[in-house]
């Protein structure tokens, strides 16, 4: 499972910027993909190796990033780095590539965290859905939120990337 | 025009002399239809004027929160204003606001939502005076005003 998430993931980050839209739209699908693939990565593993060495490369990108980071801990995969640590109390994760290149944070956040129009269209949308996944994700390229949301008969992620609406990421209908 | 109702909407968000430019005034059925249109749950709505550019503001509570909206006499939604604690900020800006202005206070955080876009106005204070900074959803940071009162 890891293997292939991140097989996809470097595929997707080896991506050239394409000035078409429609190709950016698939691109910025891509970007999501990656942050949560690697986030996934990461659930899957097991918590004992907690506080691991961290090499060089990516302690200095990371302390460029976040200098006011504090209660920092390491965990590693065979090919990715992740930072579990607090910005102004909120914890957040942070993934790097041995080489030391950022891929993106993420941020588990309440729904009151979101913007308004966020809010708003919420309850104008999906009214009569409850959340069950609500991050804010960043990477250099592209940042925003992503939420999962489900009433009696399906489960749906939604994600937006301008602060103002939603679209559809995933639906699936339950069994 | 657009300039015009944006500087308004912020003044007014910004609490900068809210009061000389603000009037009691119910707006026609357009406005409100427009408003119940994009807040179906809104509480204690009152209704003022902004200038006389015909912008309407709404100040109301939705989901627990107060916010004020606005819009135009033909019922275009410009945008909502709320008032947020550093908590509510992306992570990409409180970090960046960390980086840049560690040493300064956090006075007041207003967020700017529209209908194609997102900001937040950031009240600094620090020993020298006080500036008013914009930051982007995706964490860009850029000074507004300076030496705000």
């Amino acid at each position: 499972m890891q293997q292939q998430a991140a097989s996809i993931l470097q595929q997707q980050i080896k991506q050239p910027t394409q000035k078409n839209t429609k190709m950016k739209k698939l691109i910025t699908a891509a970007v999501l993909s990656t942050v949560l693939l690697v986030n996934a990565a990461f659930a899957n593993k097991t918590t004992k190796n907690k506080n691991e060495d961290v090499n060089y490369k990516v302690e200095a990108t990371f302390k460029q990033e976040f200098a006011t980071a504090k209660d920092v801990s390491w965990q590693k995969t065979d090919n990715y780095y992740k930072a579990v640590f607090k910005i102004n109390n909120e914890l957040v994760n942070a993934f790097f590539t041995p080489d030391g290149e950022m891929l993106g944070i993420v941020h588990n956040i309440l729904s009151t965290q979101l913007p308004i129009n966020l809010q708003t269209s919420l309850r104008k949308e999906y009214d009569g859905y409850w959340i069950t996944d609500l991050f804010e994700f960043a990477r250099p390229d592209a940042n925003g939120y992503f939420i999962t949301i489900e009433n009696a008969d399906k489960t749906m992620t939604l994600q937006s990337t301008d602060g103002s609406s939603w679209s559809t990421y995933s639906k699936v209908k339950k069994q | 025009m657009k300039k015009i109702i944006f500087s308004l909407a912020i003044s007014s968000a910004l609490l900068v002399s809210a009061s000389s430019f603000a009037a009691d005034k119910d707006p026609n059925v357009t406005v409100k239809q427009a408003f119940t249109k994009e807040f179906t749950q809104a509480k204690d709505v009152e209704w003022t004027t902004l200038g006389n550019d015909g912008v309407y503001s709404a100040k109301f509570i939705f989901n627990n929160e107060k916010l004020q909206a606005f819009f135009t006499a033909e019922g275009e939604f410009l945008g909502t204003t709320r008032q947020v604690t550093t908590s509510q900020l992306p992570i990409v800006v409180v970090n960046e606001l960390e980086k840049q202005y560690g040493s300064a206070r956090v006075a007041t955080i207003f967020e700017y939502s529209k209908k194609d876009g997102l900001a937040y106005y950031i009240t600094l204070v620090t020993s020298k005076g006080s500036k008013v900074i914009k930051a982007t959803g995706n964490g860009e940071l850029s000074v507004y005003k300076k030496n705000a009162e």
